[in-house]
């Protein structure tokens, strides 16, 4: 899985009423907030803030506001799945257009293409029944193991297709 | 012009009017036009026409005389020949008004030469017109003469033929062509006769014409000719006449009192526009058997279909098309006899099936043989039908043809799907077989074009790559890196062996390559400017994942380029993008949200769930959705950007973000939803907003949070003086302090007015701020705005409490707030505790104190900056307040869930403050009574368990039929209710419904549906429900 542990930098906005013996806890607090669960452009998932380099940064008032910035750095465990990696996903929903699968935060979506021809989708069910072992059947719910195929990255989020038809891959009991 | 020229021209003039002075004298007997060189000619509809050979003669010889003028140029004044008939009678008609449109047929002027006598007139007045010619041209300065004769001769003349439409077309097209530039020259100036159009009744414009002709012919008759040079009723348009004239005064003239004419319609077109009013451009017909057209009107609007019989010259042609259907309707239609409902909902595309339509209609569909054609067709409502297609007569006015066709793949599947039906039904079919062949071939045929037509135009990019297809080097896949020249391209392979090697191909030997997962662009087709990832690849056709509409499209490689490029589809058209939230101009009152944009079409997802096609004129307006609201099932108000969960409804339990509120229906954005863009529409009363998941905490609002936090910091500050005063005042200002949505919980609650001139009366709060509320009394007509201390909840507050077991933190001696001077906004969920750790006398000043101390406000809010203390209710994510608050509170909740009857918050609330117990005593009252008939058991030993048959007067102790068939008294505190199953005959024990009784119908975690007694059915909390004996 790909996790890793970055260094990055995050100016944090504080309230004036803020400014007290707690402020540094405040900080932290809000750059967790702010940061935690979000996507950090091409780092993937923020997990996790780790640590925040010590000593924070002075703060620079804004002037007419009275906001102080400080860009803090930090450490941060980080989720970022790239392109060929194989992961195991639990499906969140089946169409017949594929299979909705995540990962953590990361949906994937494994295109009816991207299936072995070998089972077939089920309206009634919603799920993708094998044909050969009609026991062996992926719904929602259901653990499978991907590749990733492709990954799109945007600014504030990560979409990516992966793949099921490759030995290995597929329903994992 | 040189002079020699004008010269000839004016001795020529002169010659022309001697004779025809002479041929004036000798009217009666008949002119001499023959021996005059002069020829004239007239129509059946009496129009005339008159030609001057001798004119055209003598024209021909000046030319010749003009040595400087080459070959070429001679050339092309011979070519003008052909038509300086026309040229001259226009002129002729602008100058004299003596004649009227034209016709130029030599052999019809030949034909017609005899007839001579009834020309006596119209010769008189021919003389005439050239005697004013010549005293203008005597009259005028030689500059202007030349000028005049420049434009008679010259340019101008040649753009007015333009401008006749009588013309054939066809000569003049080459001339126009032969000119090039100089025709630029000629086109109309200020000076020139103006074009105005006029509506007329449809399919009357060629009668309008020949009316105003008919009257420009009896005015002239009449001596009081109308002053317009022409009229033109185009082909190509409906409705519309042309008339030419120097002023609208004119034209209203010469249409005055023709019905066929508007004369309130007259509008002037443009000079600039006139060229374009005549000029017609060669249209080849597009529409060949096989072909792929679009229909433009109708149910199909927008579909494709294939034309299967069209004949030259026809205007109907026969179309097959994917029928949409809609049996269901079209079977109630028949059962009821109604009128159609909405006309505007348009049944998906499905193939037709007869089995299926004779088994919901019934037998309706029955084979017959076609009277021109003599094919056989499923006949339905009228409707011819074969292997599932539509076979449907269109004319060709609502059809789309060429370039804007652009069938995508997906719909030609369906065609191939009805093929494969075809060849299914073929087996059976022998007579058939042939015809079936036939279109299978045609099919086919059009299928490969298709494909070979994309592929022609395989338009390489820089950076897209490529796989050579021919040659030695086949199968070598990599990168093109510079476009050489038309047809040759250098590209870089991708073999780490061949690296740095240029190589170069001709467009021909490549083919673009995608890989799965390659994020592609679509650059042409209807696709155009979406973008995806790929998921499949068969051939050269690509499926893709598109990254805006989550669907999925099969697009031809020729149509794809690599891309870095986030997102983007076509999000626009005119000034509405995706996802807008609008109305329509024909169906004012629906809405949807635009879920995909097509040529000039757009998708909606509607409030119906179902998908609607409409052309972009018919969308009206943007709804500008971010103030609406609607309610959610707890009458909670929900707004955009809210995280909402569906409780029931087809799309249960999913969970999204609201992105338009359309109330009742709100649209949210679902993670998982592969269509629409990711879509769906609920309507809002199925839905469990925020402000309803976790009791009056909020989820993922942190917006509200962030208000809350400032407004408790002043309100805060306010009440402090407030609490000196008068402690008890603190109940609900203090409230405040936990956020906003306390607000919401006062409004529309039932409250008593404890104090002022209101004092005792009892009411509905309708709006509340900060600091007072507005109450609608019960007994009074009236809406009173009161002090907020001055109110308390009459006795729903307890109950609303126990709905939501968090909240419930307070006791019920809280919600009466004025017995408990501890009870303070900040310490509200912490004071209780207090209480309990401290003496009670210290619990009244700790909050204030605190508060006082500092300059933040240890407020609940407060806590939230310090990650560390488990009570550190992270008040921006809601889910996590949830979990620790939960165990944070859980003594107090669990003294909630028994109604806050416990004997341990009694007492304590009783050292606190005496007054309390009335209250107390009133909520067990009220409780216990909800509770008779109800199953209860004790809380301890399950053995003990029965209806409620009464209760003690204070409410605190159950008279209970125990199961087995004794009775006895238990405390009210030590019971509960027992969790009534599906299908128990329940009574509602609190809540808006308390008292009702009815049947669980389902039951589902905290949930439970109810059907009242009356039949109607609601969703209530299960621990509001107790059960009773069947």
């Amino acid at each position: 899985m790909g996790f890793f542990q970055v260094e990055l930098t995050k100016n944090v906005r504080v309230h004036p009423r803020h400014f007290h013996s707690k402020l540094k806890e405040t900080l932290i607090q809000t750059l967790m907030d702010e940061v935690e669960g979000t996507v950090s452009g091409r780092f993937g998932f923020v997990v996790s803030v780790l640590e925040v380099l010590q000593p924070l940064p002075k703060g620079i008032l804004r002037e007419g506001f009275g906001f102080a910035i400080y860009p803090l750095k930090y450490k941060a465990l980080v989720f970022r799945p790239f392109k060929g990696e194989v992961l195991d996903a639990v499906v969140t929903n089946v169409t017949r257009h594929g299979i909705f699968a995540q990962v953590g935060p990361l949906t994937i979506f494994v295109s009816r293409h991207q299936i072995p021809s070998d089972m077939t989708h089920d309206e009634e069910t919603a799920s993708y029944i094998s044909v050969v072992e009609k026991a062996e059947r992926i719904q929602r719910d259901s653990a499978i193991r991907l590749r990733v195929n492709g990954i799109k990255i945007d600014a504030s989020s990560f979409t990516a297709v992966g793949t099921i038809l490759d030995d290995y891959l597929g329903l994992v009991e | 012009m040189d002079k020699r020229k004008r010269d000839t021209l004016i001795e020529h003039e002169e010659q022309t009017e001697l004779k025809r002075q002479k041929n004036q004298q000798d009217g009666e007997r008949g002119s001499e036009t023959s021996q005059d060189d002069e020829q004239s000619e007239e129509r059946q509809d009496e129009e005339e026409k008159e030609y001057d050979d001798d004119d055209d003669d003598d024209e021909d010889s000046i030319e010749e005389e003009e040595e400087e003028e080459s070959r070429k140029e001679y050339q092309s004044k011979k070519k003008r020949k052909s038509s300086r008939f026309i040229e001259l009678e226009a002129e002729v008609d602008e100058e004299d008004d003596e004649e009227e449109a034209e016709e130029g047929d030599e052999i019809e002027r030949e034909l017609i030469d005899d007839e001579e006598t009834e020309e006596v007139e119209d010769t008189m007045a021919s003389v005439q017109q050239r005697k004013a010619l010549l005293d203008r041209m005597r009259s005028e300065n030689p500059e202007e003469l030349r000028r005049f004769v420049r434009e008679r001769y010259g340019e101008v003349d040649e753009e007015e033929e333009e401008e006749e439409e009588e013309e054939s077309q066809g000569p003049q097209k080459e001339y126009i062509k032969d000119r090039g530039i100089e025709q630029q020259g000629l086109l109309p100036t200020v000076q020139d006769p103006k074009l105005f159009l006029v509506k007329c009744r449809i399919g009357r414009e060629k009668e309008a014409v020949i009316c105003l002709l008919q009257k420009y012919y009896e005015y002239y008759q009449k001596g009081t000719p109308l002053d317009f040079f022409s009229a033109v009723a185009p082909e190509h348009l409906r409705g519309y006449v042309y008339i030419e004239a120097y002023t609208a005064d004119s034209v209203r003239k010469a249409i005055d009192g023709l019905r066929i004419l508007f004369p309130n319609t007259l509008k002037l077109i443009p000079i600039e526009e006139m060229v374009d009013v005549l000029s017609i451009v060669p249209e080849t017909s597009q529409i060949e058997r096989g072909g792929w057209v679009r229909i433009s009107r109708g149910t199909y609007a927008g579909d494709l279909a294939q034309v299967y019989d069209f004949r030259e010259g026809e205007t109907n042609v026969t179309v097959r098309l994917i029928p949409r259907l809609d049996l269901q309707e079209v079977r109630n239609e028949d059962e009821t006899d109604k009128k159609r409902l909405s006309i505007n909902r348009r049944p998906p595309q499905k193939l037709f099936k007869r089995e299926e339509v004779e088994q919901i209609v019934g037998s309706e569909v029955f084979p017959r043989r076609d009277r021109y054609t003599g094919e056989v067709f499923d006949v339905f409502r009228n409707e011819n039908y074969r292997d599932g297609l539509l076979y449907k007569r269109v004319s060709i006015r609502n059809i789309v043809t060429g370039d804007e066709v652009a069938p995508t793949f997906e719909e030609l599947e369906m065609f191939h799907k009805a093929q494969r039906l075809a060849s299914h039904t073929k087996h059976d079919e022998d007579n058939t077989q042939e015809l079936e062949d036939t279109m299978e071939k045609t099919l086919e045929l059009s299928l490969e074009t298709l494909s070979s037509d994309v592929e022609k135009n395989m338009n390489f990019c820089v950076g897209d790559s490529v796989i050579v297809v021919s040659g030695d080097l086949k199968n070598l896949s990599g990168r093109i890196e510079a476009m050489e020249s038309d047809n040759m391209v250098a590209v870089r392979p991708d073999d780490p062996e061949l690296k740095g090697e240029l190589i170069q191909f001709s467009k021909e030997e490549l083919k673009k390559y995608f890989r799965e997962g390659t994020h592609v662009k679509a650059i042409n087709g209807r696709h155009t400017g979406e973008t995806g990832m790929v998921v499949g690849i068969s051939g050269d056709i690509i499926t893709v994942f598109s990254d805006v509409t989550n669907e999925e499209v099969r697009l031809h490689i020729s149509q794809l380029t690599e891309t870095t490029e986030e997102g983007s589809s076509k999000s626009a058209i005119g000034s509405f993008e995706l996802l807008d939230l609008v109305t329509l101009h024909s169906d004012p009152r629906a809405r949807g949200v635009i879920v995909r944009i097509q040529r000039d079409h757009a998708t909606l997802l509607d409030t119906n769930g179902a998908n609607r096609t409409v052309p972009v004129k018919d969308i009206r307006s943007k709804l500008d959705g971010k103030r609406a609201q609607a309610l959610d099932m707890n009458q909670k108000p929900l707004q955009v950007g809210d995280m909402v969960k569906v409780v029931q409804g087809v799309h249960k339990n999913r969970e999204g973000s609201i992105r338009h509120v359309a109330s009742p229906f709100v649209f949210m954005n679902v993670k998982d939803e592969p269509q629409n863009c990711g879509l769906i529409v609920v309507r809002a009363h199925n839905c469990q907003g925020p402000h309803s998941v976790h009791g009056n905490y909020i989820v993922g609002a942190p917006n509200n949070m962030k208000g809350a936090t400032l407004s408790s910091m002043f309100s805060l500050g306010g009440n402090r003086i407030k609490t000196d005063s008068k402690l008890n005042s603190t109940v609900y200002s203090g409230n405040i302090g936990k956020g906003h949505k306390e607000d919401d919980k006062l409004v529309r609650q039932d409250v008593l007015i404890k104090s002022g001139p209101w004092k005792g009366y009892i009411g509905k709060v309708v709006s509340a701020t900060t600091a007072s509320v507005r109450v609608e009394l019960d007994s009074v007509c009236k809406t009173v705005t009161v002090d907020r201390s001055r109110v308390v909840p009459k006795d729903t507050a307890h109950l609303e409490k126990q709905k939501q077991p968090l909240q419930g933190a307070y006791t019920p001696s809280y919600e009466m707030g004025s017995q408990t001077p501890a009870y303070s906004g900040m310490g509200s969920m912490a004071t209780p505790l207090h209480h309990v750790g401290y003496t009670p006398v210290y619990a009244p000043f700790t909050p204030t104190l605190d508060s006082g101390r500092r300059d933040v406000p240890r407020t609940p809010i407060h806590n939230a900056w310090r990650p560390t203390t488990p009570g550190a209710a992270d008040y921006s994510t809601g889910n996590k307040w949830s979990d620790l608050g939960l165990s944070m509170y859980s003594p107090f909740a669990s003294q909630e869930t028994v109604m806050g009857a416990s004997k341990v918050t009694q007492t304590e609330n009783k050292t606190i403050d005496e007054s309390v117990d009335d209250t107390k005593v009133d909520h067990s009252v009220s409780v216990a009574k909800a509770w008779i008939d109800a199953l209860v058991q004790h809380k301890t030993n399950a053995t003990v368990r029965g209806y409620v048959g009464g209760h003690s007067p204070d409410g605190m102790f159950l008279q209970l039929e125990l199961e087995d068939g004794s009775s006895g008294s238990y405390a009210l505190s030590d019971m509960q209710l027992v969790t009534p199953d599906k299908s128990d005959t329940i009574k509602v024990v609190d809540g808006e419904y308390m008292g009702m009784k009815g049947q669980l119908l389902n039951a589902e975690g905290d949930e439970g549906i109810v059907q009242f007694e009356d039949g109607e059915i609601k969703i209530l909390p299960v621990s509001n429900l107790g059960k009773i004996r069947g």
